[in-house]
């Protein structure tokens, strides 16, 4: 653990798009699920 | 221009390096031969070119929920070429003399791995094998098609003793045994984990005096072509061909993407990228290319990412009592397994959103529908990795280890005394073609997976639901690229 974070100014700027587009995306598929369950179109 | 003496100390350096970061640190020179090269004079600092590489995938995913609204990929049209021209690529003078050149290369390096030097850097065998044959068809394949198929030494030769034995009894065998279907590509994939084990896990050196050298490489060669005869024996030269032999599934998976494509014999032409949509239906289509994948993530993390944690896993396992060579490889077998299991991790998190968007198709049948679209990533990952690799060890390849194969001082060709030229592409070029090759090979795989989402779901809203999830693996893997290359060149 302890290298992972002696090494994190050079790995973090890398994660930050990653995390950014994962967030995004994870709220993004929430309200498209919310909607059709709104609508009681439920896929699952 | 280095003198032949300094160029093969590189290269010998270069086979070191394939495998192990410390001999790195010894050997500069070797680090220049798998593209692990400074690179101080990039206008921006690295990890931004991780940032332009994700905006352009978000950029092309916006693009392609836009403007790309009907399958385009799927149920393409095959249209054959000219007669002529066909019968010139694919007719039988040619088939001989292309399983002619194949059988001779497949004994010249059985012969100079067994008679030749038994130094990797000065023999034929090595360079040949890891480099030109294993990097070099994928090239062709994309551009041409499954061209390896014409060349394979071991369907030659199966089909001259088939041919042999069946004129001997007067009549034509059939295989005795039927290939089990739910098999699938996985003998295959059994094949390329061990081709990747040799290359990766037995070849390495460094910490310890372990290393491939070309005798062993002869022998492991042996040992596959008689696998591979008795594989075809027992289920038919070419249902061994379709499914089971490790280079032809290999290669064959890269052929997917390319315009020609051969049909019952005639050469013809298909959409690009098209052939690709049809390729991953056999069982262990998905364990192939995630494991091309992981193959190459693993060697590009041993230079550079995974460098410490290995130095210090063989460290205790040293300390536990091991040998050296054991503890080595013990410790890059666990980490070439967690590499393969990490890269799956990527896969399986980006289906199973997939799924959460339509949770009526279960994750399986969802890996199964994706997985081609995962080829054009093992394309980026390796031409990234392996470019500069290619660049400067072919020079080798067709110079002095061409003009002297067993190393043993002969001139055949006069090309003997010539060197490795490492000023031909310099730093920053190679970085623009990793870079290049990473973002190409991303965005294409995003078109693959839309393609196939539209095919799917006919409604585009789901689709492009369903494909957000692509993208986020899409990202992950284009940054995950990139920082291995980063810090490999770093």
């Amino acid at each position: 653990m302890a290298p992972l974070l002696a090494h994190a100014g050079h790995w973090l700027p890398y994660v930050i798009p990653a995390v950014v587009v994962l967030v995004a995306v994870i709220v993004a598929t929430i309200r498209e699920r919310r909607r059709n369950e709104s609508q009681g179109g439920g896929s699952s | 221009m280095i003198g032949r003496t300094g160029s093969r100390t590189a290269l010998a350096a270069g086979w070191a390096l394939h495998a192990a970061a410390v001999t790195a640190a010894l050997l500069p020179a070797s680090a220049s031969a798998h593209g692990l090269v400074g690179r101080s004079d990039l206008p921006l600092p690295d990890w931004l070119f991780a940032w332009g590489s994700s905006i352009i995938l978000i950029v092309s995913f916006v693009g392609l929920t836009l403007g790309w609204r009907t399958v385009r990929l799927e149920d393409y049209d095959w249209r054959a070429v000219g007669a002529g021209i066909s019968a010139a690529l694919t007719g039988r003078p040619a088939r001989v003399l292309a399983g002619t050149i194949g059988v001779l290369l497949l004994a010249l390096v059985v012969w100079t791995g067994i008679d030749g030097v038994d130094v990797p850097d000065r023999n034929f065998s090595v360079t040949f094998v890891f480099v030109t044959f294993w990097l070099g068809f994928v090239v062709l394949s994309v551009l041409f098609g499954d061209v390896f198929r014409a060349f394979n030494p071991w369907r030659a030769i199966a089909h001259v003793v088939a041919a042999g034995f069946s004129a001997l009894v007067g009549r034509r065998q059939t295989a005795p045994l039927r290939y089990p279907e739910r098999l699938g590509r996985w003998p295959a994939v059994a094949g390329l984990v061990g081709f990747i084990f040799l290359e990766l896990v037995w070849g390495q050196t460094g910490f310890a005096a372990a290393g491939l050298t070309p005798r062993t490489l002869a022998v492991a060669t042996v040992a596959y072509s008689l696998y591979t005869f008795a594989a075809m024996a027992l289920f038919g030269i070419e249902r061994w061909i379709d499914r089971g032999e490790a280079f032809s599934q290999y290669f064959g998976m890269f052929a997917s993407l390319a315009a020609f494509e051969v049909r019952d014999g005639r050469l013809g032409r298909r959409p690009l990228l098209a052939g690709a949509t049809t390729w991953a239906l056999p069982a262990g289509s998905l364990a192939l290319v995630l494991t091309a994948i992981g193959a190459t993530t693993f060697d590009g993390a041993q230079e550079g990412v995974l460098k410490e944690p290995i130095s210090s896993l063989f460290q205790s396992f040293s300390d536990a009592g091991l040998s050296p060579v054991t503890a080595l490889r013990l410790t890059n077998s666990l980490f070439l397994a967690g590499t393969l299991l990490a890269v799956a991790a990527i896969f399986w998190g980006g289906i199973y959103g997939m799924r959460i968007v339509d949770g009526r198709r279960s994750a399986s049948e969802l890996a199964r529908k994706f997985a081609h679209a995962f080829i054009p990533i093992a394309l980026a990952y390796l031409v990234a990795h392996y470019f500069s690799l290619v660049v400067y060890q072919e020079q080798a390849q067709f110079t002095y280890l061409l003009s002297d194969p067993f190393g043993d001082g002969s001139d055949l060709f006069g090309t003997a005394g010539s060197g490795i030229d490492y000023g031909l592409v310099g730093a920053t070029a190679i970085w623009y073609v990793q870079f290049g090759a990473i973002v190409v090979g991303h965005v294409i795989a995003l078109a693959l997976g839309h393609d196939r989402a539209l095919a799917l779901w006919k409604d585009s809203r789901t689709a492009a639901y369903s494909q957000i999830w692509m993208l986020v693996t899409m990202v992950f893997f284009s940054v995950l690229g990139l920082y291995l290359l980063s810090q490999a060149n770093g």
